[in-house]
């Protein structure tokens, strides 16, 4: 009798890849049961079906069927996402499919991508869609959806599955529902319970830090107080050429010092006292690890990190890059060096740099400090895209490409010179610089560029007259707000999350409305629940806490802590805290619907005050029609009728901008499939009324 | 227990101060400043001017520009605590 296999991945890109490798053993046949695609093929003497889940299928929830808004919750299970979350029917179906698929087969693998959460949503399925094959099921292993490597990885796999990694991974999902389920119900019952109306608000194990970190430098940038302080910039003429030269203390701190230099050192002639030069070898940079790629493609085309790894791992499933979820910033021989860049050679852009490399006798990669025990760094698998690459795909391709190329190119030399010019006691200095040779640098251009200012010949004694010297006042500048890149940065020094988790945190503190705006933003409501939250259980927001706990489930993936453990010394750090909360649920209550009450009214009350009698203006709602516009809140004060029409569909933002032409502020109207329509309900009503007077005149 | 204002918003005020967290490091923030800019222009500073000058600066934190204000309304009206702003 034929002996059968049955391969479970991720997604259904992935089955489509592995399928089509496989085909190499035999026909490959596309079927489906109850709608979910599998592939079947068949060889001499082994019938291999591919299938795939779509993401998890299961899910941690209460045991036993308890109300949602409960809580403390402690006792937890594993269930059927569809049993869990409403909408799931594909995923019912999809788990049908699986669970008829695995009847009589010999061998099972999974074939999920090579992590926690691969190693956990395989497990899963295997536990309990396919009777408990997980004790007899391989593994297999790859970081690129290559042929060559599926091949490799479906003739070599493990022996087993990944154990420490299963329960490393259900271990977080387990202690993250813990934190996230009881904290975020917390704190929403207790504004349900004082108001009566329902705002979903959360906090979580990594989420709580997280917006710590932003409260705390928008606190700083509140409280900061600029202070003044003066640099000197002068004009200097050297045998005929002018250039630009700043004085040798960078920053005066007192206005009449500033002043004594330039009174100085103004129309006077110095003489050039020393010059210097000296030689950088800039290294090039280290391969992609995840949160580097999302810097990095957020500071070249301001792609959210989210959105950079949803296109990542589309370029993934596309076999075009290895897996992208990876901490590592290494690139082992074993991917094969030559035979990538060879590939990458006949893809014309890449053609130049990658044969130049090709034509070296060793290519050694300049590699990172980080690693990741199951996936090395992001490069190109040498795959040329087989569709036409949508514009932010492709801007991201390249980015990782040329990122590939210059880790192996030559380090780049600059020379920068220092001419120092001397006019009594007072120093001033010209700076120049130019590449020497530009080595990595010509490779990953336009993502990076060194600025050249090249200096004449200039030689000591010549002398140097001062033109213009000015002193220009400045002040201190506050320290910067985040942006989703640098906060993913911090996130990752201070190791609370992973690489998989931090993007998603991110938007959810975007959802909850605790942040806005791409320089990020606390808002009021982010200030009181951390606010909250360090007054009754700072441990939640604590960041060595979180670090501390992040620490013992890594060591459950090398084996050297238990799973049960840790959820047991989790669940002992949560429940005097939620029981403070509990005893609290009034004060906190009130607090945060005050707040969420301020916001609100913030959201529709308009800068610009009421032309006719000067009070509050608002976003209203007619009793009567129940249209929007913007009307006085004078009215029930003094009677003010002051209204402008606003459009009736779409989504409604007050924007921080004034209207150009008569200074009232603009607003937004986003609907969906459309362009964002930006007007002045102002200017909008007088042309509407200069238009019906123009008809009825 | 009644919990206490901020006198300049609705936050809860510190134990030790008539203002909560933020105004009051904006406070101590001002009269760390006002000795630096002092120092920059040589005493030739009075306090009203400085907390003007610092009112008009787009990089001056937004509860700094409250306090300021705040502090400038008391010296207009020749509040007691004017006394503790010219002491700075």
């Amino acid at each position: 009798m034929m002996r059968s296999t049955l391969i479970i991945c991720e997604k259904p890109d992935a089955a489509l890849h592995i399928a089509e490798a496989l085909s190499e053993y035999g026909e490959a046949t596309k079927r489906q049961k109850h709608g979910a695609p599998y592939y079947q093929i068949d060889t001499k003497d082994e019938r291999i079906v591919v299938c795939s889940a779509i993401g998890h299928l299961y899910q941690v929830d209460a045991k036993g069927s308890s109300e949602r808004r409960n809580y403390p919750v402690w006792d937890f299970t594993w269930k059927p996402k569809h049993q869990v979350e409403r909408g799931q029917r594909r995923q019912e179906l999809w788990l049908q499919a699986i669970a008829e698929l695995s009847r009589g087969v010999d061998t099972y693998i999974n074939s999920c991508d090579y992590d926690l959460e691969g190693s956990l949503i395989g497990y899963m399925i295997l536990r309990y869609a396919c009777n408990g094959a997980d004790q007899i099921a391989k593994r297999m292993k790859f970081s690129t959806l290559t042929g060559r490597e599926l091949r490799e990885a479906y003739a070599n796999p493990m022996p087993r599955l990944d154990f420490s990694l299963v329960d490393a991974g259900m271990c977080r999902h387990e202690v993250d529902w813990l934190y996230g389920v009881n904290l975020s119900r917390a704190l929403t019952e207790s504004a349900y319970k004082f108001s009566q109306r329902y705002s979903t608000l959360s906090t979580g194990r990594v989420q709580g830090p997280t917006l710590r970190f932003v409260v705390e430098r928008e606190k700083e940038i509140m409280t900061f107080v600029p202070v003044p302080y003066w640099t000197i910039e002068a004009l200097v003429e050297i045998d005929g050429r002018e250039m630009a030269a700043e004085y040798q203390v960078e920053r005066l701190e007192i206005k009449s010092e500033a002043e004594h230099v330039v009174e100085k050192s103004s129309g006077r002639t110095g003489r050039v006292e020393d010059l210097e030069s000296m030689r950088h070898r800039l290294v090039p940079p280290a391969p992609f690890d995840l949160s580097t790629l999302q810097a990095e493609a957020y500071r070249h085309f301001g792609f959210l990190p989210t959105q950079s790894l949803g296109i990542a791992e589309g370029l993934y499933l596309d076999a075009l890059i290895s897996y992208p979820r990876t901490s590592s910033q290494k690139l082992p021989t074993t991917i094969g060096y030559r035979e990538i860049l060879s590939a990458l050679s006949k893809i014309p852009q890449y053609e130049k740099h990658s044969s130049s490399l090709l034509s070296a006798r060793a290519l050694r990669p300049n590699e990172g400090k980080k690693t990741d025990p199951a996936h090395p760094a992001i490069y190109p698998t040498g795959v040329s895209p087989k569709r036409r690459l949508e514009s932010p795909e492709q801007k991201v391709f390249d980015l990782i490409v040329k990122r590939f190329l210059a880790t192996f190119s030559s380090a780049a030399i600059r020379e920068s010179q220092k001419v120092t010019i001397r006019v009594d006691d007072l120093r001033f200095l010209v700076r120049g610089s130019r590449i020497l040779e530009k080595g990595w640098i010509e490779l990953y251009e336009p993502y990076s560029k060194l600025e050249e200012i090249i200096l004449p010949p200039i030689s000591v004694g010549q002398k140097a007259t001062f033109k213009k010297v000015s002193a220009e006042k400045k002040f201190t500048q506050p320290p910067p707000r985040y942006n989703p890149g640098s906060l993913l940065r911090l996130m990752e020094e201070e190791n609370i999350g992973t690489k998989a988790t931090r993007a998603e945190i991110l938007d959810t503190l975007y959802r909850r409305g605790y942040v806005k705006g791409e320089r990020i933003v606390a808002t009021s409501l982010a200030f009181k629940v951390s606010e909250l939250l360090l007054r009754y259980c700072p441990k939640v927001i604590d960041v060595a806490f979180t670090r501390e706990l992040e620490g013992m489930m890594e060591r459950i993936e090398s084996g050297l802590e238990a799973r049960e453990h840790v959820v047991f010394e989790a669940v002992e750090h949560l429940k005097p805290i939620i029981e403070d909360l509990k005893a609290n649920e009034n004060e906190i209550g009130k607090e945060l619907t005050e707040t969420i009450k301020e916001m609100k009214m913030a959201e529709i009350t308009l800068r610009t005050p009421c032309p006719q009698c000067g009070s509050r203006l608002r976003v209203l709602r007619s009793r009567r029609s129940g249209k929007r516009f913007i009307g006085c809140s004078g009215m029930w004060k003094n009677g003010c009728r002051f209204g402008l029409p606003l459009p009736q569909f779409g989504v409604l933002t007050l924007l921080e901008k004034d209207c150009r032409e008569c200074g009232f502020q603009l607003i937004q109207v986003k609907t969906k499939g459309k362009r964002p329509l930006i007007s002045c309900p102002k200017c909008f009503q007088a042309k509407r009324q200069s238009i019906s007077s123009s008809r009825s005149g | 227990m009644m919990r206490q204002n901020c006198k300049l918003c609705n936050s809860p005020k510190l134990n030790d101060s008539e203002f909560c967290e933020s105004h009051h490091k904006a406070r101590l923030s001002l009269d760390e400043g006002y000795k630096i800019w002092l120092k920059a222009y040589a005493e030739d500073l009075t306090m009203q001017n400085y907390l003007q000058e610092v009112l008009k600066l787009q990089e001056t934190g937004q509860a700094v520009k409250e306090m300021a204000s705040h502090l400038l309304k008391l010296q207009s009206r020749g509040s007691d605590d004017e006394v503790n702003i010219n002491n700075l």
